[in-house]
């Protein structure tokens, strides 16, 4: 198991690299010169001695290969680089909208899987029904309706059906955990939609994939109420699929959240994003994408080792 | 580095991977044949009638439209009469108009990106699993660069630097589905070369290059067309996020994506320019994903029990 889990670390680090050299070569590939970028709206523009100074500090008077050892370096060391906009560290602006993406996330994953796994659950058990039928016809629905559509729509639901509607409002947890919770509700189910139709799926074919297997009917033959066939038992080897399709799901979610959080306009890292690609601030571009990229294959090879704790065929 | 779930509904990359095991060097599908079944799936024929009708409206959009999509009118938020069959927007322009051509938009994004990333990524897959050693590893090493960002980010990521552009959202696109069909077909590949209708074109003295595109190629393109089926679906939604996101195409041209946010400024004077635009990416989307499932079923009978 420990050799499984460090050789699985270790296949992270020559991803992570390509990652890193991949978004540096995007900054590079800007059309365009940033520093005419940046000085385009400011007074020292024209000014020669206050653009070579801003091209010493940033580097580009040096080689790629040189810019990129530094910039890299930097990384390592937990320097992401300064918003050319703000003036701050860039990994001190993501920090400080982390806690917003980590809620939305949670409560997003929880919601999908509190409602995804016991309607996957019904629709088996009740296999060519119409309760199937209909729970199936939903989910491809569900997967098909662009979710910033649903957020949009629900705003406009908001505004005019039930003006009192907790949204567009944000508080921080720590400021009154009760009031964000309230706010959070809604983005956050909103957002569970576009993960809960795989979940409920997943859960489907799964349980229908166990039901037919041997040990199914050894618990049936011994008696076992059918109740407890189906929880404890085949529920119980389902869920490690549901684990994975999961775990695959991270990406759409780190989509989504970006979309979720400009509709309902929560200060997350996403609307960091949208924001600094407005203003073409790019060390915040290439930080939020390096981190959400970076938050993207941790989590999966988080999901991968649980599964291999789960299921030791997994570990070969 | 994402796991996939051998047998899942849900990973079309693993469901259709194994098609692969389907050997034979004809082509593993009649035309005829599929047609027959999809047609006999009703949700299947339902979905391929909303493709069908999205993709006709965009084909002959400059037909269709009873009006200019970008001109104006003193006929602001008109509701639906004779004239605009769907009404007007904020500036007078006739919303049918623009949602016929919003669906070129669409489409054009859509099937560029899906045809050139399973065009290049097919090459890389097939390459990769052909030679494996260490053209493989190389090549899918890259892959997993690519397999390392979540879709819409590193879209997002690319228009963001490019600027938005129709060009741009598809070379967007096409970038991050690269590594899906370079899976897709690796996979394939790798299980189709150890038929022994390859072994006799190497008998033969086929050279790599014949082996590869007459004897591995026809066997491996129904899982690229059922993944390219659900791509397509997912493609529509990226656009519409992107031009959502006013990283698209940019106005006053329309796509979906645009007309639903310009409409979020407006829609509690009038919320079916909101609702509109996005019933239309529904429409196509479903199309897409409903076709696509059946197809899967036809192309993949190992995944025909769970129906």
């Amino acid at each position: 198991m420990r050799r499984y889990i460090a050789v699985r670390v270790a296949s992270l680090l020559p991803i992570l690299f390509g990652v890193s050299l991949l978004v540096f070569a995007m900054q590079a590939l800007v059309p365009g010169d940033i520093v005419d970028i940046m000085m385009g709206g400011d007074q020292a523009f024209g000014d020669r001695n206050a653009e070579a100074r801003l091209r010493q500090q940033l580097n580009l008077d040096r080689s790629a290969p040189e810019r990129y050892a530094l910039w890299l370096g930097g990384m390592l060391r937990g320097d992401l680089g300064t918003s050319f906009v703000s003036g701050k560290p860039v990994l001190g602006e993501i920090l400080r909208r982390l806690p917003v993406n980590l809620e939305l996330a949670f409560l997003a994953i929880a919601m999908a899987l509190c409602l995804g796994i016991p309607i996957g659950t019904l629709s088996a058990v009740r296999r060519d029904t119409w309760t199937d039928a209909g729970i199936r016809f939903g989910s491809v629905l569900g997967y098909s309706v662009p979710n910033f559509w649903v957020a949009t729509l629900t705003v406009l639901a908001g505004s005019r059906l039930w003006p009192g509607m907790p949204i567009l409002q944000h508080v921080a947890f720590t400021e009154d955990p009760w009031r964000n919770l309230t706010l959070m509700v809604i983005p956050s189910f909103v957002l569970s939609l576009t993960v809960l139709p795989l979940i409920v799926r997943m859960t489907r074919a799964s349980v229908l994939e166990n039901l037919r297997l041997d040990y199914v009917r050894t618990a049936r033959s011994k008696g076992l109420p059918e109740r407890r066939v189906i929880y404890r038992h085949v529920l119980a080897n389902s869920l490690i699929a549901v684990l994975n399709v999961t775990g695959v799901q991270i990406g759409v979610l780190i989509g989504g959240l970006v979309l979720t959080e400009e509709i309902f306009i929560l200060p997350g890292i996403g609307r960091l994003l949208l924001e600094s690609i407005q203003k073409r601030d790019f060390p915040v571009i290439t930080g939020a994408t390096l981190f959400l990229a970076t938050a993207f294959v941790t989590i999966n090879l988080a999901v991968d080792l649980l599964h291999g704790v789960l299921d030791p065929r997994v570990r070969r | 580095m994402a796991s996939s779930t051998p047998g899942s509904v849900a990973d079309p990359v693993a469901a259709t991977a194994a098609l692969a095991g389907t050997p034979g060097p004809a082509r593993p599908w009649g035309g005829r044949r599929i047609s027959r079944q999809i047609w006999r799936r009703k949700t299947a024929a339902v979905g391929l009638a909303l493709a069908t009708v999205v993709l006709v409206g965009a084909v002959l959009a400059p037909w269709l439209s009873p009006a200019d999509p970008v001109a104006m009118t003193a006929q602001r938020f008109a509701t639906p009469s004779a004239q605009a069959w769907l009404g007007t927007d904020q500036f007078g322009r006739d919303l049918l108009s623009r949602l016929l051509h919003g669906a070129r938009v669409s489409m054009l994004v859509s099937f560029a990106a899906v045809g050139l990333a399973a065009l290049i990524g097919g090459t890389v897959g097939l390459c990769a699993g052909y030679f494996e050693g260490r053209v493989d590893l190389l090549l899918m090493r890259g892959v997993d660069v690519l397999m390392a960002f979540p879709t819409l980010l590193l879209a997002l990521a690319v228009v963001a630097t490019l600027g938005g552009s129709l060009r741009n959202l598809i070379l967007a696109i096409t970038l991050a589905y690269i590594p899906i069909f370079s899976r897709v077909v690796r996979g394939s590949t790798l299980s189709v070369k150890q038929s022994e209708f390859v072994d006799a074109s190497r008998a033969l003295g086929a050279r790599d290059g014949r082996i590869m595109l007459r004897a591995i190629l026809p066997n491996v393109l129904a899982p690229v067309i059922v993944q390219a089926t659900f791509n397509l679906s997912t493609a529509i939604m990226i656009e519409a996020a992107l031009s959502f996101l006013g990283l698209g195409v940019q106005p006053p041209a329309a796509s979906w994506g645009s007309m639903l946010s310009e409409a979020r400024n407006f829609m509690e004077l009038d919320p079916w320019l909101a609702v509109a635009p996005g019933g239309a990416i529904t429409m196509a989307v479903l199309g897409f994903n409903l076709f696509g499932d059946g197809l899967r079923d036809v192309l993949d009978p190992r995944l025909a029990g769970e129906r």
